[in-house]
């Protein structure tokens, strides 16, 4: 950032702040306005309504006309204008028309009306003006500074004309929003940078601009994976922020103050999560911070769908807010840093169109479900809408999204000196991840039975969770049904030692290269050892071969059990026995390792090895502790070396005689 | 204060088991021949794990372990065809025999 640059950012970013600042007073003011004026909910409704038209209705055509124009000057007009609009209120109050109910009431919708065009406008020529206000490294920081003082204008706003009210009457309130836009205003004349790069062709017709822009936005693979991914988060996310009262009355029992804790801490989960959007930016990429920041997300709505508890509820809705504002600033910046400056308004006004679509449709889908399931299941909706937002994480992680620095590199940015290292490692923690939701999903019910019977057998839901998230294995849920059946504590833990005594084996099959890895690095990888995650990633190594990436997958593959053996944990203690069983899904896991085992076989040897090793488990399915598995394992190993020596000296003497031999494994 | 004791070494003992040969020294390695053997360990694991679930040794419901066992084949086989695929095959798989145990058991 150059000096004069930094210099009008700042003026600029406080010249924001004071406006935001302004408008909370007017989004506190008017519904309050309207509902004195009528005391009618349609009225009410109706004064949102008309805010959602102009971008609707003109949203692409001041796209364009923000390309066209002299943005600064634009920008300036529109906050004039705003100025005027909003401070019409209490001047017509000042003359005595606010006596006249009708015609008021009709001045204030066409206020909200024209403020909310002005808005568009204003909206979209800010996206534009940024570029040209920071470098573009710097882009994150400077959205992540406006996005932080905005949050922080909404939740003190309201508090601040609340306390006016004591002292001031209602429509003098909107005095304050016209003249913080005079400040704005005054703000922008003083910036010297110019809003518009020098890339003006001739002029043609305006919609040969939108359509350009519609068609800008559509080739280009990012900015179409952004619009659409941003498309299906904005309808099925409206739900969560829509219905919050509804979770926090129906599955918290909340009062006002009590309810009020989810709006407090949502927004500091915004103010605080906004300025680490740059920081995390700087270190990791963009498709890193983005998919991990919505990952992070869904995981925080699933954990809040599920929880039962009231504090830690608050605590996942303050963090998952957060979450989605880095979400939110990584996708802003970027679309800064790849859009040519002469399009930047147009891209800023499809993503404004697509975003006040989408979220009436989310709003109103989001009630329909609810009503249709049942209000007592909205936490449950709240647990499905955070396992989509994880499955479209992942989902786009294989679209241009998961590779985003390569558009970002074309479009002349600084190169980002760790994504050549960082990004393959989240792809292969992504696809880790992603090979093993067939194989997580269906241990949800068998888990879920834990959390049912761990309780039952004298377990608190705490001793439950942290027994599962320590043990991390599927031997806890025999574990709890011994300890139901009565059987002392140590005998539980000789149990869960020899189940888990295969995934030493695991342990032992990859030492050779784990002994490499830094220490927390082999305590991570061995914390994810799972039958599910050892068998993907044996797998993936065969397919490509033994690199460092395989680690992740690992882990990316261990996360994923993790999530669905915590989550299912949780499930079964809120839930309880009425899970459905008619599917039989524990039988997929059956067919997992059928499938690996299948997968695994490579001849003669291994065909008998498992041969023994599966008519073993069968046979020794009655021994104590769970031993028959362990101990069958070692029978198919035996087995397997035995045939291979037997078979090697006839594959030596095969091959003397000049034939090909394919040897036994 | 006994289940918490139950809890700690528990995880102890699963953990500790399956950190046992990451917590070694890099120096030290396995001898050529174990893990020699130990190629051997995915394919016997998997069969170890899966074929217990395959037939199941009191059989309340013999349809169901028929039908369980004929879904595992067509799996097995599906699994066998695909096997180029890789990785990606897998869902596929598990789709196809869990459709297969599905039309079974609607069928029978």
């Amino acid at each position: 950032m150059t000096r004069a640059s930094s210099r009008d950012f700042w003026i600029f970013w406080a010249g924001e702040t004071v406006s935001n600042l302004g408008s909370s007073f007017t989004l506190f003011a008017l519904p309050l306005l309207i509902y004195q004026l009528t005391g009618s909910a349609v009225n009410l409704a109706l004064s949102m309504a008309v805010t959602t038209l102009p971008s609707l209705l003109f949203g692409l055509l001041i796209g364009a006309w923000v390309d066209r124009l002299d943005r600064k000057r634009l920008m300036l007009l529109t906050n004039l204008g705003s100025a005027l609009v909003i401070g019409s209120i209490p001047g017509l109050a000042a003359v005595g028309l606010e006596a006249h109910q009708s015609f008021f009431v009709a001045w204030l919708y066409g206020v909200s009306f024209v403020s909310a065009a002005l808005k568009i406008a204003f909206d979209a020529g800010e996206f534009a003006a940024l570029p040209s206000l920071v470098d573009k490294e710097k882009l994150v920081t400077a959205n992540s500074r406006l996005q932080a003082s905005y949050a922080a204008a909404q939740t003190l706003g309201p508090l601040l004309a609340g306390a006016a009210l004591f002292v001031l009457p209602l429509p003098t309130l909107f005095l304050v929003d016209a003249a913080s836009f005079l400040v704005s205003a005054g703000a922008l004349s003083v910036i010297r940078t110019r809003f518009n790069a020098e890339t003006r062709q001739e002029p043609q017709h305006l919609l040969q601009d939108i359509r350009e822009g519609l068609s800008y936005v559509w080739r280009q693979p990012v900015l179409r994976a952004i619009s659409t991914l941003a498309l299906v988060l904005n309808v099925v996310i409206t739900t969560t922020t829509a219905q919050l009262v509804l979770l926090a009355t129906v599955a918290y029992h909340t009062n006002g103050q009590q309810l009020s804790l989810f709006y407090v801490a949502g927004s500091l989960g915004i103010v605080l999560f906004a300025p680490l959007a740059g920081p995390l930016r700087r270190r990791w990429s963009f498709s890193q911070v983005a998919l991990g920041a919505l990952l992070l997300m869904g995981g925080l709505l699933l954990a809040l769908g599920l929880t039962p508890w009231y504090e830690l509820a608050v605590l996942l809705w303050g963090l998952s807010q957060g979450a989605e504002m880095v979400f939110n600033l990584q996708t802003r910046s970027l679309r800064q840093e790849i859009v040519p400056n002469a399009f930047l308004g147009r891209v800023m006004s499809v993503a404004q169109v697509l975003a006040y679509t989408s979220i009436p449709l989310g709003a109103v889908g989001g009630g329909l479900v609810i009503e249709w399931v049942g209000a007592a299941q909205i936490a449950r909706v709240f647990a499905a809408i955070g396992l989509l937002i994880i499955l479209g994480a992942l989902l786009f992680s294989r679209t241009a999204l998961g590779h985003a620095e390569r558009y970002h590199q074309e479009a002349g940015a600084r190169p980002d000196p760790r994504a050549s290292r960082w990004l393959p490692a989240l792809q292969a923690l992504l696809a880790g991840m992603w090979a093993t939701v067939p194989l997580a999903l269906p241990i949800i019910p068998y888990i879920a039975l834990y959390g049912v019977t761990a309780p039952a057998a004298g377990l608190s839901p705490l001793e439950t969770l942290v027994f599962s998230l320590l043990v991390f294995s599927g031997a806890i849920l025999p574990a709890a049904q011994a300890l139901q059946a009565g059987a002392p504590p140590l005998v539980v833990v000789g149990m869960i030692a020899v189940l888990n005594l295969r995934q030493m084996l695991y342990g032992a099959k990859l030492a050779p290269r784990l002994v490499r890895l830094r220490l927390r690095w082999r305590l991570l990888v061995c914390y994810c050892f799972t039958d599910e995650s050892f068998g993907v990633t044996m797998r993936r190594a065969e397919e490509h071969g033994w690199d460092w990436r395989c680690w992740l997958f690992l882990i990316g593959s261990g996360l994923m059990m993790w999530i669905a053996a915590q989550g299912a944990t949780v499930l079964g203690l809120v839930v309880g026995a009425q899970l459905p069983t008619s599917l039989a899904l524990d039988f997929m896991p059956t067919l997992a390792y059928l499938c690996f085992m299948v997968l695994s076989i490579k001849g003669v040897a291994s065909v008998l090895a498992a041969l023994a090793a599966g008519g073993a488990a069968k046979g020794f399915m009655g021994l104590p502790l769970g031993l028959g598995t362990p101990a069958a394992i070692l029978i198919g190993i035996t087995v397997g070396v035995i045939i291979q020596r037997v078979r090697r000296p006839y594959a030596l003497a095969w091959s003397k005689e000049g034939k090909v031999w394919q040897s036994g494994s | 204060m006994a289940i918490w004791v139950m809890i700690g070494l528990a995880a102890l003992a699963s953990n500790g088991e399956r950190s046992l040969f990451g917590l070694l020294p890099a120096s030290w390695q396995l001898p050529q021949r174990v893990r020699d053997a130990l190629d051997f360990l995915p394919v016997s694991a998997f069969a170890a794990l899966a074929f217990p679930g395959l037939l199941p040794t009191a059989a309340p419901l013999p349809s169901l372990s028929a039908s369980k066992l004929l879904a595992a084949f067509v799996a097995a086989y599906v699994a066998w065809l695909s096997r180029g695929w890789g990785i990606k095959g897998l869902p596929f798989v598990l789709l196809v025999g869990m459709g297969v145990y599905w039309l079974d058991v609607w069928v029978s």
